[in-house]
């Protein structure tokens, strides 16, 4: 039995320790929105932010969880969504959408070290986020149109 | 309840004129699938339209959601004709109805009606005289969603406002004539009374359907024509879309599927001591289809799913099979040398001139291309359950009748004990219109004692177990004239029938003689209008399965053919947009999209080096101009322009999205995308070394989109096959050097 703190809740997982964090969010606690991809941490699906750190899920064991997992579920606050997540929304960034919960928390993690972010540094930013759909214009966009509503809030 | 729970396909309209057209066109001979299964106050109009007594109006769109916005621009049709807005419109996939069958697609990959020996009406009249009457073909490819769904959901959604108007005229006492539509509300203009969509939705349903209704000129549109926020997108940032590996029952199981490595071995001694040992697991479930062989190893969790399919020793017994990629080229090598093909489109005497030329610009190339995973991010995974004698699969699927067909005929199953529902599509690009991944789930199911499962494939087993891009070759002879325009022209291609490596797959019994379009579609096709042209088609099957890839015939064949336009224009000193400006004579959407991608590229200029490349496909031209500087170890692409006219565009933004998206696509297999073979097996096992083009490789991309044309066109594929052959003929004027062979990083670098 682990204890892990997932998006401030604290959760029991019933699980053993080389399970996956990936595989405990998704089969045990029921949080699907983090998607499975790789596997070997070759294509960001599966990214979370532990401690703010964005983190491939798939190749972190339970046991070495040691601080706080924020999952795309709880990037939200209440009905309000993250910057991100509402210039993602504004600019249609979606396609399939199957790889953007680890787009998304990817660019949340950066922005949060990289308040006012070049192309260069967004394009290293996000090299480990693979999109099949190919809405890498549109990431770029909607990491600059983010930046600019955190300036905005802050 | 109250509804008529009927057949609303009643009358016999006929068509009579643009706009006034007859309900029975739109459904066909099909009654409403909705009227089985609606709840409380809800009434359907239609097979698209639900309307509740809230007022709540629920379009129905029976095509995958795979990214290309099709459940937003589909929407917008139904809003349109109700006028509504989209945002207040709810959108549901809908149930498995031949109601919903694709029938665009059936015409557009059915080209040889004609001709004596109609393969694809052969296999498509087939599988739909197999699912008759149950499923239909409902199909999302080929770029058809919105080509087949623009007047069909149109005139449904009329149908709705007609009958609604109707009963509003009966409940306020006056002429429908006297009455307007505006959100949500019929409206007696004299009066300014007014009843809601929802106060008359039962009162609608129990009226007999229009004969036929008038649908509303373009230029009274208000959502059709501008760029909408996608019906998807919340879902899509918040975490809440569900996909296929989405799929929570309560009980469910879970699992993965262990396949032999090779295509068509079989398992023969297995040790699975240790996969037992592993926690959590449940049960090992052979499977052998005509899709692959192998196990379904089913435990409590995907990860131990995985672990334990690891942990399996299994000897594979595959006699005979283990064909390496260079095999595979010598067959296709073979098929230009030797094989007789099937010449698909012939104007005058190409052959005869250019076997009896001297000329010294005399062309003969060689084109070749590897086969191409679909690396849609999404693994393949469904989920079932067999219960009660019923099976019901949710999974992400671009083709659930045909799911359904196969799905019967690996379980025995009749259609109607067969429920298909539909999930977001995690990537579809063509993998999600096979039935393997959901067939598997079926079996699995079959031995579970009615507890669901969803069976999740690794990503190594997704990589290794495609229905691939076939590899293919071509040879192209030419004769250039005046202004590169070709005397003569002879194109042969050589790749497998993708008809035939599918129909192997859903339908064995299918007899399947005859030439298949996609052979040579992009050859066969183009709008060039040649002195002397020949385009031949060879199937040479090969050991290894083919399927549908974002453009399928067209990824190669345009490649194989732009480049072959480019080598001649090059030859005689030609400018290569003269040249097809001058093969397209007459033809003014072709020729205006290459004239506006020239004019925003500044055609001609040196700064850097531009490569050019057009199509026409899917009812839709393009035409993409790239941009590239450096080296021949550091190519750097500047930029690329891509320019289409679709006809009418429903959705600018939309429509822009999948032109970046095709061109990225094509951009990835174009640089670096292969699948190579080893004893029959493939090497490229995940995304570290299937090297899917990454952000810091995507360069600008600047989209026009024009619209001079009656229909929209198809746009979800147009550009993919653009990337090569434009990439191919700008590295030719930037290095001096003919690349004729993909992925382009077997020959250059790239900075």
């Amino acid at each position: 039995m682990f204890t892990l703190t997932i998006n401030n809740q604290t959760r029991q997982v019933d699980a053993e320790g080389d399970m996956p964090l990936l595989w405990a969010l998704r089969d045990v606690l029921g949080l699907k929105g983090t998607k499975y991809g790789c596997g070997i941490a070759a294509c960001g699906a599966c990214t979370v932010l532990i401690d703010g750190v964005a983190t491939r899920s798939c190749v972190t064991p339970i046991a070495d969880v040691a601080g706080s997992v924020t999952t795309i579920e709880g990037l939200a606050e209440g009905a309000t969504l993250h910057a991100v997540q509402q210039a993602w929304l504004e600019l249609n960034v979606m396609q399939c959408g199957y790889c953007q919960s680890g787009q998304i928390l990817s660019a949340v993690a950066f922005l949060n070290e990289t308040p006012e972010p070049t192309p260069d540094a967004i394009n290293a930013a996000m090299e480990g986020n693979l999109c099949r759909c190919g809405t890498y214009p549109k990431i770029r966009a909607g990491i600059q149109l983010a930046a600019e509503k955190l300036k905005a809030q802050s | 309840m109250g509804l008529a729970r009927r057949a609303f396909l009643l009358g016999s309209a006929g068509v009579a004129g643009a706009l006034v057209v007859g309900w029975r066109w739109a459904a066909g001979a099909w009654t409403n699938p909705l009227l089985a299964t609606l709840k409380g106050t809800e009434a359907a109009l239609t097979p698209y339209v639900i309307i509740d007594a809230e007022g709540i109006v629920t379009a129905i769109v029976p095509y995958a959601e795979m990214g290309q916005g099709v459940s937003t621009t589909l929407a917008a049709l139904v809003a349109e004709e109700l006028d509504m807005p989209l945002a207040s419109l709810n959108v549901v996939h809908g149930p498995a109805s031949g109601a919903y069958g694709n029938r665009t697609l059936i015409a557009d990959i059915s080209p040889f009606t004609d001709q004596s020996a109609p393969t694809l009406n052969r296999f498509w009249n087939g599988i739909a005289a197999a699912v008759a009457p149950m499923v239909g073909l409902q199909v999302t490819g080929s770029s058809t969603s919105t080509r087949d769904a623009f007047t069909r959901m149109r005139q449904a959604a009329a149908t709705a406002r007609a009958l609604l108007v109707e009963a509003a005229s009966l409940e306020l006492g006056v002429a429908s004539a006297a009455l307007v539509t505006s959100g949500g509300r019929v409206i007696h203009q004299g009066s300014g009374r007014s009843k809601s969509y929802g106060e008359l939705a039962a009162k609608a349903a129990a009226l007999p359907m229009p004969e036929r209704v008038t649908l509303k000129p373009k230029e009274n549109w208000v959502t059709l024509g501008k760029s909408q926020l996608r019906k998807d997108g919340l879902s899509k940032v918040n975490g809440t879309a569900v996909f296929g590996i989405d799929v929570a029952l309560p009980d469910m199981l879970h699992g993965t599927v262990k396949m032999a490595p090779q295509f068509g071995a079989i398992p023969g001694a297995v040790k699975d001591d240790k996969a037992k040992a592993v926690k959590g697991f449940q049960n090992l479930i052979k499977i052998e289809t005509v899709s692959g062989n192998g196990f379904a190893v089913i435990a409590d969790t995907t990860f131990a799913a995985f672990k334990a399919a690891d942990a399996l020793e299994i000897e594979w017994l595959a006699e005979g099979i283990g064909a390496s990629d260079l095999a595979l080229n010598a067959l296709l090598v073979n098929g230009i040398e030797n094989g007789s093909g099937w010449s698909l489109a012939k104007t005058g005497d190409a052959t005869t001139q250019l076997d009896g030329s001297s000329s010294r610009n005399l062309l003969t190339l060689d084109y070749a291309v590897p086969a191409l995973a679909h690396a849609a991010m999404e693994p393949m995974n469904a989920t079932a359950q067999f219960k009660d004698g019923k099976l019901t699969i949710w999974g992400p699927m671009q083709a659930p009748s045909i799911v359904q067909l196969a799905v019967g005929t690996a379980t025995g199953l009749s259609f109607a004990d067969i429920t298909i529902i539909v999930t977001q599509l995690g990537g579809g690009f063509g993998r999600r219109a096979e039935v393997d991944f959901a067939v598997f789930a079926a079996l699995a199911a079959k031995e579970l004692n009615g507890r669901p499962v969803q069976l999740t494939w690794s990503r190594e087993e997704d990589f290794t177990h495609d229905a691939y891009r076939a590899p293919a070759r071509a040879r192209v002879r030419a004769l250039p004239g005046d202004g590169g325009v070709p005397d003569a022209l002879d194109i042969k291609i050589a790749t497998p029938s993708v008809t035939r490596s599918i129909a192997s797959r859903i339908m064995p019994s299918l007899p399947m003689a005859g030439p298949d379009a996609y052979l040579a579609e992009g050859a066969f096709d183009v709008p060039y209008q040649f002195q002397a042209y020949r385009a031949t088609g060879v199937d040479v099957p090969l050991p290894l399965p083919a399927g549908y890839w974002r453009s399928v015939g067209y990824s190669h064949n345009t490649f194989f053919m732009e480049s072959a336009l480019d080598e001649i224009a090059v030859r005689v000193s030609a400018d290569p947009l003269q040249q097809r400006m001058a093969l397209l004579e007459g033809n003014s959407a072709a020729q205006g999209v290459l004239a506006k991608a020239a004019e925003i590229a500044g055609w001609g200029g040196d700064d850097v080096k531009q490569g050019l490349a057009y199509v026409n496909a899917y009812d839709s031209h393009a035409a993409m101009i790239v941009e590239v500087s450096g080296t021949a170890d550091a190519i750097k692409i500047e930029r690329i322009i891509i320019v289409a006219d679709v006809g009418i565009a429903l959705d600018p933004g939309l429509i822009a999205d999948q032109l970046v998206s095709a061109t990225v696509m094509g951009l990835s297999a174009a640089i670096g995308e292969k699948i190579t073979l080893t004893n029959g097996a493939v090497n490229q096992a995940n995304y570290d070394s299937y090297r899917v083009l990454r952000i810091s490789a995507c360069p600008l991309i600047i989209t026009e989109v024009l619209q001079t044309g009656q229909n929209p066109g198809g746009v979800g594929e147009l550009a993919t096959p653009l990337v090569a052959p434009a990439l191919a003929n700008a590295i030719y004027k930037l290095t001096g050097t003919r690349i004729r062979s993909l992925p382009f990083s077997d020959s250059v670098g790239f900075s």
